[in-house]
């Protein structure tokens, strides 16, 4: 069960860089600021990796800057842990390390790469030639149509053979392999894979040969939130290490940095809502989810009285319908298949996290408790249900169907227990 | 932002604009995730446009010199809207001026702006202040070298290190070689003041493209150098292109090379390409090959598709020498080589229906094929 509800609550932080990307709107005009050139998710990640400080992580960045100082470095790493927590950042700030050749064992046991110097600047400018962020996302500036029309949903092999391993596009064209050439600037060259448990199981395959026989001064970087579903023969290849949530101290640290000038109320609500995720509170204020909140919250408590919450359904599909076209309308080369799944998986988070804060609570019955357990379950059911691609309404309807089902006579209950 | 390209000012021709943004366009990737790859740079200064672009693996600068520059500048512009804009013109000379990174280009009749971005986000070209000179060859010569070399470089992406050619210097001694390990090509030439010691790398396939359309001038000193990971090809005062490298290991190739071959067939050239082509129009993917009967100065080219028919060709050998035999080509292979040979004469020399054969052109060029098996 575990594993459900953690699939649920997967992709919910800031999309760094193609949110931001996508705000960029065309200026049509003699007096248009010119638009940032480089990858806007590479400029979003090389500013957060190394313009701030790392927050937590303490035991992976040591892990990291010991066999950086130590010149033991293993070729290929799994940075595994939950959604948001901060992997993508210290995996750049491992790269920016990794790729400037003038790093030295005390920037490695500092854990802390130059911030001067070309590589520092490329980075910020999002063109660093030897450091490449492998996202779904990529799909849509590929050279190849066919992925271009895909709906960002995985990691499709055709995007490995562009940005790492080469080969044959479905359109019959050859591909050199960036993983095989020499770096561009002297250093070394590494390649991250954002959620790499999207990789479908080709595109794992096909990973397997260059983990296997690396080139030369060549890194990889396989960042998941669910590294169980990496094949074992990945896995195996890699050294794993594992990422947790901040400690409640640990984000009040980062919120008086990244959460500035925000509501208080909407500031605690966003705290609660990420669970140690700088990534999730960063995405509930930017994508204003205490708003989606508030108009959820007074159906989910009559579904925790055991009564009928009649439009809930409809309520949770609007929010991610209108989530979905807006994504669409400020970067058109968004997907909107992708767009409404993260609005789903925002909404089953906010569920999810209602669940687990009742189950905290000490005033329930063991009836109770038991009933709130059992939420988990089904808001992964109503995700299974999307992945196979079942209606969104239906499986939103499915869902407020199953609740109640599970909350069927909790008045009874609180009743006698009264 | 800066607003230190402000100032961009001069008249092109245009002719040579569109040529020179066409040669650019070859490094430009069609997309990419960071905009700034898929720019063109202009840099005006000392009398000279000079066209930049890189998709962070090929860096390439283009000089044109016939420009009148008003005002010295930058500017970073979309390589394909650029390019398409200045084609489509009809104008002897564009006129092309900068404001806040966008650019105003000017025809007699039109008048077409295009948004920019900042030049100091573009990423980079050759740094020839640092690049170590390794050794100089002419640029007709290095584009002979090229031609019979590159044809023969791996498609298949699943050997790396055979996916670009090796340059070998040794000494004044430069070779190229590639292959896909199915046939192998190798060209011999000398280069000149080469730098001490031995040098050998390997240089990826869209370089050796790219570098072809620029020796077009036979007579141009083309400057090779080494800058770390990468090499530098300074053609003339013309362009500068600077490319990563294949990482990886390229096989033994003379161990490939056979010896002690005992059969000998001399063709005119254009007579066996013809023979050839008409035995391959009944080929198909189930039979690529072609059957190869030499016996004393006559070869029967024998083909067979299923379904469809078969073929039988004679060809005249000028000169054959050893015991007939049998053997199985793929045409492509073989018409690969033909097509790019200047002599009138080949010579193909053989061992046995297993063993690979040798075609040896002058004394600079080989070829080395691998037979395949034939049918029953």
């Amino acid at each position: 069960m575990a594993k459900r509800v953690s699939k649920s609550m997967s992709g919910v932080k800031a999309g760094a860089g193609e949110s931001r990307a996508a705000a960029r709107g065309t200026q049509p005009g003699a007096d248009r600021e010119p638009q940032a050139g480089g990858d806007p998710a590479l400029i979003a990640r090389a500013r957060d990796a190394l313009d701030a400080s790392i927050i937590g992580h303490e035991r992976p960045i040591a892990a990291l800057a010991a066999a950086g100082a130590n010149g033991t470095m293993h070729h290929a790493w799994i940075f595994h842990g939950p959604s948001g927590v901060g992997k993508c950042t210290v995996a750049m700030r491992f790269a920016a390390l990794l790729a400037d050749r003038a790093t030295t064992a005390d920037d490695w046991r500092s854990f802390t790469p130059r911030r001067n110097g070309d590589c520092a600047k490329f980075m910020r400018l999002g063109t660093h030639p030897d450091i490449r962020l492998i996202r779904k996302e990529l799909a849509a500036t590929s050279a190849d149509s066919a992925l271009r029309d895909r709906k960002q949903l995985n990691l499709p092999v055709g995007l490995l053979r562009e940005h790492i391993i080469g080969g044959t596009t479905s359109d019959g064209k050859h591909l050199d392999s960036p993983a095989f050439r020499t770096s561009w600037m002297g250093g070394g060259k590494v390649f991250i894979i954002d959620e790499a448990e999207l990789l479908d199981a080709e595109g794992q395959n096909a990973l397997l040969k260059v983990l296997e026989e690396p080139p030369p001064s060549t890194w990889f970087v396989l960042v998941a939130s669910h590294a169980d579903r990496l094949l074992p023969t990945i896995r195996s290849r890699c050294q794993i290490i594992g990422f947790s949530p901040l400690s409640d101290q640990q984000m009040s640290q980062w919120a008086e940095r990244g959460l500035t000038g925000v509501d208080p109320d909407e500031r605690a609500w966003a705290m609660r809502f990420a669970a140690g995720s700088p990534g999730a509170a960063r995405a509930a204020i930017d994508e204003r989810l205490h708003d989606w909140w508030k108009s959820l919250e007074p159906h989910v408590k009559r579904l925790a009285a055991g009564e009928f919450p009649g439009g809930a359904a409809e309520v949770m599909a609007d929010l991610v319908s209108d989530y979905a076209e807006a994504a669409v309308k400020r970067d058109t080369r968004a997907s909107k298949e992708a767009a409404n799944r993260r609005a789903l998986a925002i909404i089953l988070h906010m569920l999810a996290e209602e669940a687990r804060a009742a189950m905290r609570r000490t005033d329930l019955s063991r009836e109770d408790i038991a009933r709130w357990a059992s939420v988990p379950g089904v808001l992964a059911d109503a995700e299974d249900a999307v992945d196979s691609n079942v209606n969104l309404k239906h499986a939103l309807a499915y869902l407020v169907s199953q609740w109640m089902d599970v909350f069927d006579g909790v008045h009874q209950s609180q009743g006698a227990a009264a | 932002m800066t607003t230190t390209t402000d100032g961009l000012h001069l008249i092109c021709n245009r002719p040579a604009l569109v040529e020179a943004l066409a040669m650019v366009s070859a490094v430009v990737p069609s997309r990419s995730p960071a905009p700034v790859h898929m720019c063109v740079k202009l840099e005006a200064s000392n009398g000279t446009l000079t066209l930049k672009a890189t998709d962070a693996e090929i860096g390439l600068d283009l000089h044109l010199p016939s420009v009148e520059i008003k005002s010295e500048g930058e500017a970073l512009l979309p390589a394909e809207k650029f390019s398409q804009i200045v084609r489509a013109m009809d104008d002897a000379t564009v006129k092309l001026e900068l404001h806040r990174h966008a650019a105003t280009l000017q025809g007699a009749h039109s008048t077409f702006k295009i948004f920019g971005h900042d030049p100091a986000e573009f990423p980079g070209t050759a740094d020839t202040t640092t690049a170590v000179p390794d050794f100089q060859i002419n640029a007709g010569q290095l584009r002979r070298m090229i031609v019979r070399s590159s044809f023969a470089v791996a498609t298949d992406n699943t050997r790396y290190a055979i996916v670009g050619v090796l340059f070998e210097r040794k000494g004044r001694r430069l070779r190229l070689v590639a292959t896909d390990g199915r046939r192998m090509a190798m060209v011999k030439g000398d280069c000149a003041s080469p730098a001490d010691g031995d040098a050998h790398f390997i240089v990826p396939a869209k370089t050796m493209g790219v570098l072809n359309r620029l020796l077009d001038d036979p007579e141009t000193t083309v400057r090779v150098s080494r800058d770390g990971n990468r090499v530098v090809f300074e053609v003339g005062d013309s362009a500068t292109l600077v490319t990563s490298l294949v990482d990886g290991n390229f096989p033994p190739f003379e161990e490939v090379i056979p010896k002690d071959l005992d059969r000998r067939a001399t063709f005119d050239s254009s007579e066996l390409a013809g023979a050839i082509k008409r035995a391959a129009l009944l080929t198909n993917e189930e039979s690529r090959s072609i059957k190869f009967s030499f016996e004393s100065t006559t070869l029967t080219l024998q083909s067979h598709a299923a379904d469809m028919g078969e073929a039988e060709i004679i060809v005249h050998a000028s000169a054959f020498e050893g015991e007939p035999m049998v053997v199985g080509f793929m045409p492509a292979f073989l018409l690969d080589v033909l097509r790019i040979v200047e002599s009138t004469e080949i010579t193909l020399e053989m061992k046995s229906s297993k063993s690979p054969c040798l075609i040896k052109v002058g004394a600079d060029f080989l070829y080395v094929l691998m037979p395949t098996a034939l049918g029953s």
